[in-house]
């Protein structure tokens, strides 16, 4: 996949985590890579970008094992980032679902059409 | 993990990282690691979580905003201004003075400048989100001062938490310098200066040039027009969503690593390479000017035109 579209959407994949919760950021890789083949490599830059980027801001809180985890929290910039990706996503995933499936959703029915068109 | 710890420094420091941008990096890996052996990872898993540190220090020099960390000495501080909500416009007038514009981690924007005794004759100001620096006009024999006593030099730091919706440079001869600039609409017009852009992103670029050379490095645009007479154009490592329009008379181009919707080029007899320069579409002209675009990959480029009079047009 392009490099710059796989970013852009895993940035709308961090940002949507922060929107409903504070998290540490190990807990984003977690829930992330849940879903998605993504790891350290490809979230922490975007996360640490996006927080320089005054997206986030961060705060220590102590964890039951002991050591404090630095926590993402998003700002209200951020926030209004969030919408304008969201609205941007949804409209082009949107237009993708209605071009791929235009032929119905059935792969049976798609290639019966395929066979009898090209035999 | 500790070999992923030390290699993730090493990688960093090889990459111009910063002291204090290394250390908070690794405090938080130390973090995230620590967190991970917590929840019971095996060392295969955690090695698959935190990758391969030579990547993850690429990609972090890709990403982390290029913020300017040290001060030349002979600048001092002129003014500082917090920025106010709302859209922001920089409108920037000169003649011969040098300037750098670059990103600061702080929340002001601030001005410096070499000859802290030579600034009566330029106005500064920061009025309803828009930063102003003009020379004023001149005559007689003030006119002639720059010339016993050198020129004055500027540079401006920007948050790097701040967008500026318009941005306009114009100047005479003054060489200039752009380093990871976020504007929306960006508007550069010289005639003999030189000017650098470094990892800015700059949505809609137009510039205009007589004389004065134009080098571009890892940035990203929306689109870019670009017109020179003389002077010459290097891009290279950046990606331009729209279109990327050249117009040059007798200036050379070079194009290198880059990737754009529409190729606009058009050359009187300046010649234009591209090497690993991948438009979609691709409109050519030139009078005597050579055209030669060669690319590693093969991905189709349709070519709307392509006109020379006696140039050579060439696509490998």
């Amino acid at each position: 996949m392009n490099a710059q579209f796989k970013r852009g959407i895993i940035e709308l994949c961090v940002l949507s985590t922060l929107a409903e919760a504070d998290l540490y950021g190990y807990l984003i890789i977690q829930k992330l890579s849940e879903f998605i083949d993504v790891n350290d490599n490809t979230i922490y830059p975007i996360l640490r970008r996006l927080t320089l980027e005054g997206y986030f801001e961060t705060y220590l809180e102590e964890s039951r094992e002991g050591a404090p985890r630095k926590y993402y929290q998003m700002t209200q910039k951020g926030f209004e980032y969030y919408l304008i990706l969201r609205e941007e996503w949804n409209a082009f995933i949107g237009g993708v679902y209605q071009i791929i499936n235009q032929g119905g959703k059935k792969n049976e029915e798609i290639y019966r059409r395929f066979k009898t068109r090209t035999e | 993990m500790k070999k992923f710890i030390d290699d993730l420094k090493q990688e960093l420091s090889k990459r111009g990282m910063s002291e204090a941008e290394i250390t908070e990096i690794i405090a938080d890996h130390e973090e995230m690691i620590s967190a991970a052996i917590q929840e019971g990872l095996s060392e295969e898993e955690l090695v698959s979580k935190f990758g391969d540190p030579k990547h993850l220090a690429d990609e972090l020099a890709g990403e982390t905003p290029k913020v300017k960390q040290d001060m030349d000495d002979e600048f001092s501080l002129w003014q500082e201004f917090t920025p106010t909500d709302g859209k922001q416009t920089v409108e920037v007038k000169l003649v011969s003075e040098d300037i750098e514009y670059y990103l600061t981690k702080k929340n002001q924007i601030e001005v410096y400048a070499n000859r802290p005794k030579r600034l009566t004759p330029y106005q500064l100001s920061y009025d309803n989100g828009t930063l102003q620096l003009k020379r004023n006009k001149e005559g007689g024999i003030i006119s002639f001062i720059p010339f016993r006593f050198g020129e004055v030099s500027f540079k401006i730091g920007f948050p790097m938490t701040m967008t500026i919706a318009d941005f306009s440079h114009t100047s005479v001869n003054s060489d200039v310098e752009i380093a990871g600039i976020h504007a929306e609409r960006f508007k550069l017009v010289t005639t003999n200066g030189d000017v650098q852009i470094d990892s800015a992103k700059l949505g809609d670029a137009t510039w205009n040039t007589v004389n004065g050379d134009i080098q571009v490095h890892s940035s990203q645009f929306k689109s870019i027009a670009s017109t020179q007479v003389s002077g010459d154009f290097e891009l290279h490592d950046s990606s331009i969503s729209e279109t990327l329009k050249i117009h040059t008379v007798s200036g050379d181009a070079k194009i290198e690593n880059c990737d754009c919707d529409l190729l606009d080029l058009e050359s009187v007899s300046g010649d234009v390479v591209g090497k690993n320069l991948y438009p979609q579409k691709a409109s050519l002209k030139s009078v005597s000017g050579d055209i030669l675009i060669c690319n590693q990959e093969q991905k189709p480029i349709q070519v709307i035109r392509s006109h020379s009079v006696s140039g050579e047009i060439q696509i490998q």
